[in-house]
């Protein structure tokens, strides 16, 4: 078993099998060698690596990921997300982010593709005004240059 | 006491991680990203313009009133970057549209010129002007273009396109569609085009759409083409009838890796033996067998893993159909022995049968057994109007000899009823049981399973998504369900054969109504009633 410290000082026991799904904790657990010694985890809060734990959890069977994805940039992924990922994943927008900074931090590229995925369904389909008022982006174009953009990506917002 | 604003959260302000979000997204929606702010349109804007249409890049070449945007997104690049709080007055600058042209011109990675089959190409001639009047070079407004994708139809336009292929490109693909080619005059139109097809810097991927020319008539372009471009990776020539002039051109394309054609006549004996050692996938249409073994056997490709192929015969019943077996069991044998690396065979094609008067007549799976050679086979289907016939013995054996199998297709939902079928639920339960990573199953097969017999203890196989069962008899409705939920709980689909009987008899057709009911029955107890 593995312990891991949050910032907010909670300590995780958890099975070393559900830890590694985690990149970083893998490659401190190589480097240092194991130890009764908590790793501590400053940029995750005991509640966001609760939620990332569950989901370590639940995928710890998972195969690992291929190495060499395709890279050709012109081509669109998809956003499908299983029927379980999505049921963990619909948590407020705050949890959300925090979710896909822990999973960025503690290298978790299956659980970062989850929430950046979700990030781009909710974007899909909405217009540039209820993107901004979505995630609170402020609007710092001035109307003469919101227009100009808009007119010179018309051809692109046809589907 | 004021209430706070509702801040923007730091995930935004980390570039890696948005550019992650933007790349899961279409160019309608990054569009749209690109205008909630200047951030995030300096994000969005190299995905949005990384394959323009000319449209698009056409639109930037006309005048704005006062408002210069090139200069204005230049600074802008910089300023967001360096300090978010400096304020600047990006307007009255004196760009051109030609500048703006360059702005957005150095984040295309892609362009598809295309020449309408009326001849007009607007936009693109509009584009091309501007850069020319400007006295500047392609690659100074594209210089990020790697990927170039030219349809024509005429040489001039060909000639109009050829100033975009820099030596910098990493693929070129040409689609040249020859109209105006008749029966009565199915001559040569392709070699008008050489000139400037011999002057690119590359050609990775030729397609050729002229209806009713033959590889005779192409020779000499075909000649030359392989010989200037010996790594060409895809020739593709659905509409061409291909005859044994076009083998000699064949064996020079040593870099080939995907060919797709249509035969016309082959000799009995190969006259050539085309050695292909990059072919990956073979997509042939004909039309007698064997003009197809002709072929087969002339090509020698030990990477080939990709065989399919479309039938255009119109019957195949009685007499007609014995022959064919035989004459495809031939074929696979030839087939298994030339490429034991097999990982997709299908075949498909044989329209119209429905409404002939003599009944089809079923394939019998000793025709294809001789492709159980090929033991890393992932995708097996034939999808003709007429069945495969199976045993469960059979399906053991597939099962057996192909463990990676994702696709198993040997019926079609909407083929017609022939025979009661052959193999039952204890074939379909050892497949699912042995290939883990089953997909789609479509087979005509009976899903009876007697009621009397103890509960079925089955290890569930959650890959397998689509059942078609083709012509399976009414059954009991409620065990059939059970058992299939227990051995696929991740099903979204459950298809059955709707046509009726072949023959036109009342007491065949209520049958066929009853066995419909059932399926209907069965599908609605798998919660797809809908789908």
């Amino acid at each position: 078993m593995i312990n891991l410290t949050t910032s907010d000082n909670e300590t995780f026991t958890v099975d070393k099998k559900v830890a590694e799904k985690s990149v970083l904790i893998k490659n401190m657990l190589e480097d240092v060698g194991e130890s009764d010694q908590a790793i501590p985890l400053p940029n995750v809060t005991a509640s966001v690596l609760k939620k990332v734990l569950e989901w370590c959890e639940h995928h710890k069977d998972d195969p690992a990921p291929p190495e060499n994805e395709d890279k050709d940039d012109t081509r669109k992924r998809t956003t499908d997300i299983s029927e379980w990922d999505q049921k963990f994943i619909a948590v407020d927008q705050e949890m959300l982010f925090e979710i896909i900074l822990a999973a960025n931090y503690l290298d978790i590229k299956a659980l970062l593709d989850v929430g950046c995925k979700t990030v781009a369904n909710m974007i899909k389909g909405k217009t540039p005004e209820e993107i901004r008022k979505l995630f609170n982006i402020v609007n710092d174009f001035t109307p003469e240059e919101e227009a100009q953009i808009k007119k010179e990506n018309e051809w692109a917002e046809d589907r | 006491m004021a209430e706070l604003e509702p801040v923007m959260h730091q995930f935004w302000g980390i570039d890696e991680l948005v550019a992650l979000v933007l790349g899961y997204l279409e160019r309608h929606d990054l569009a749209r990203v690109a205008r909630t702010s200047k951030r995030l349109f300096l994000l969005s804007t190299p995905l949005v313009w990384a394959r323009p249409s000319f449209k698009g890049l056409a639109g930037l070449t006309v005048e704005p009133s006062a408002y210069r945007p090139a200069r204005l997104f230049a600074q802008l690049g910089r300023l967001v970057w360096g300090d978010t709080e400096t304020k600047a007055n990006w307007l009255g600058s004196n760009a051109s549209s030609f500048e703006r042209l360059l702005y957005y011109g150095a984040y295309v990675r892609r362009l598809d010129i295309i020449e309408a089959t009326n001849g007009r190409a607007e936009d693109f001639l509009t584009v091309v002007s501007i850069i020319h009047q400007s006295d500047s070079d392609l690659t100074d407004v594209f210089p990020s273009l790697v990927y170039l994708y030219i349809t024509a139809a005429t040489p001039d336009f060909v000639a109009q396109t050829v100033r975009f292929a820099s030596p910098k490109l990493q693929y070129l693909s040409l689609s040249l569609i020859v109209l105006g080619l008749t029966d009565d005059e199915p001559g040569s139109r392709y070699s008008d085009f050489l000139p400037w097809v011999l002057d690119l810097p590359r050609l990775d991927n030729l397609q050729m759409y002229g209806r009713t020319t033959s590889a005779s008539a192409e020779a000499d372009f075909l000649e030359q083409t392989a010989t200037q471009f010996p790594g060409l990776k895809m020739l593709d020539a659905p509409l061409m009838l291909v005859d044994a002039s076009f083998l000699g051109p064949l064996a020079r394309m040593k870099g080939l890796q995907d060919l797709n054609m249509q035969l016309d006549s082959l000799p009995s004996v190969p006259p050539i033996r085309c050695d292909l050692p990059m072919l990956k996938q073979l997509n042939v249409v004909y039309t007698r067998v064997h003009d197809l073994q002709c072929l087969l056997e002339a090509i020698s490709a030990p990477a080939l893993t990709v065989l399919q192929i479309k039938s255009n015969a119109i019957r195949i019943t009685g007499t007609a159909a014995a022959g064919n077996t035989r004459a495809y069991r031939n074929l696979c044998t030839i087939i298994a022995r030339s490429w034991p690396g097999l990982q997709v065979f299908t075949l498909s094609g044989f329209p119209g049968i429905i409404t002939l008067q003599t009944s089809p007549t079923p394939w019998v799976w000793d025709t294809f057994s001789p492709l159980m050679q090929c033991h890393d086979m992932r995708t097996f289907t034939v999808q003709t109007p007429v069945k495969v016939d199976v045993s469960d013995r059979d399906l053991c054996d597939m099962a057996n000899t192909w463990p990676h199998l994702t696709d198993l297709a040997l019926a079609i939902p909407e083929g017609s009823i022939v025979e009661q079928p052959k193999a039952g639920i204890n074939g379909l339960i050892y497949l699912a049981q042995k290939c883990r990573q089953l997909e789609n199953i479509g087979l005509s097969i009976n899903l009876e399973c007697p009621a009397d017999e103890a509960p079925l203890s089955l290890l569930p196989n959650a890959a397998v998504l689509r059942v078609d069962v083709h012509d399976c008899p009414p059954v009991n409705a409620i065990r059939t369900a059970d058992i299939l939920k227990q051995l696929f709980p991740s099903l979204i689909r459950f298809w059955f054969c709707t046509r009726k009987m072949v023959r036109n008899n009342a007491e065949l057709d209520e049958a066929d109504e009853r066995r419909m009911e059932c399926m209907k029955e069965i599908k609605a107890r798998l919660g797809l009633g809908n789908r």
